[in-house]
């Protein structure tokens, strides 16, 4: 069994990413009830422990804060793995913290679902803003109010690093 | 369902051990009618904040 960031077995990691894949589609086919929010309210999705399993999933969230939950969803509500993304007990985190943890994807041909993709850089090596991987060259982003989308990887033209945690 | 060791498997109806494990470079169909792909109508992203 390969070594894997999570620790999962290859059918638990296999679950924990359709879970991934759930989460964004359901959030994108519901984006008119979800609201982008930079507020405390963006950490809903953990405080009030919605899991797509039960078609639930935060209305009010930025971009961190939605792939936080949809990680914490996949891999500790499921399988109780402890908070590798930001290293926060999954009590909160930035494109900072998750930048800083899991493990670096060099090459796009190694991508899997539930990866991280960063963008951007707001200065201090800290991104500006981060997606999830879908599959297909394709990442879901919520960093404004008319998201969450479906995006082709490059939609933004500063890419940079993306890191796995499962 | 359980796995091999004869455990429990959470939210087994969404269990699928296949291609997500073999890297992958195909749309998920169930996404082909949600991509975004017009640059003119995606808002620029919000800068992240830390908090």
């Amino acid at each position: 069994m390969a070594t894997r960031v999570s620790g999962l077995s290859d059918e638990h990691a296999a679950h924990a990413r359709r879970l991934i894949l759930k989460a964004a589609h359901t959030m994108v086919a519901h984006k008119g009830v979800i609201h982008y929010s930079q507020e405390a309210n963006r950490w809903e999705g953990i405080q009030k422990h919605l899991t797509i399993a039960k078609g639930q999933f935060p209305t009010h969230c930025d971009c961190s804060s939605t792939a936080e939950w949809m990680l914490w969803d996949a891999i500790h509500r499921t399988y109780n793995v402890r908070d590798l993304v930001s290293n926060s007990n999954w009590t909160g985190g930035f494109t900072g913290s998750q930048y800083r943890h899991g493990k670096a994807v060099v090459h796009d041909r190694n991508l899997k679902v539930g990866d991280l993709i960063f963008y951007g850089d707001q200065g201090g090596g800290v991104p500006e803003h981060v997606a999830v991987y879908i599959g297909g060259g394709l990442v879901f982003s919520h960093g404004s109010e008319g998201g969450p989308y479906i995006l082709k990887l490059d939609y933004r033209n500063d890419r940079r690093m993306a890191r796995r945690y499962i | 369902m359980q796995d091999e060791h004869g455990q429990d498997l959470p939210d087994s109806e969404d269990l699928a051990p296949d291609a997500f494990e073999l890297g992958d470079t195909t749309v998920p169909p169930e996404f082909e009618d949600l991509i975004t792909d017009d640059p003119n109508l995606i808002v620029p992203d919000n800068v992240d904040k830390e908090g």
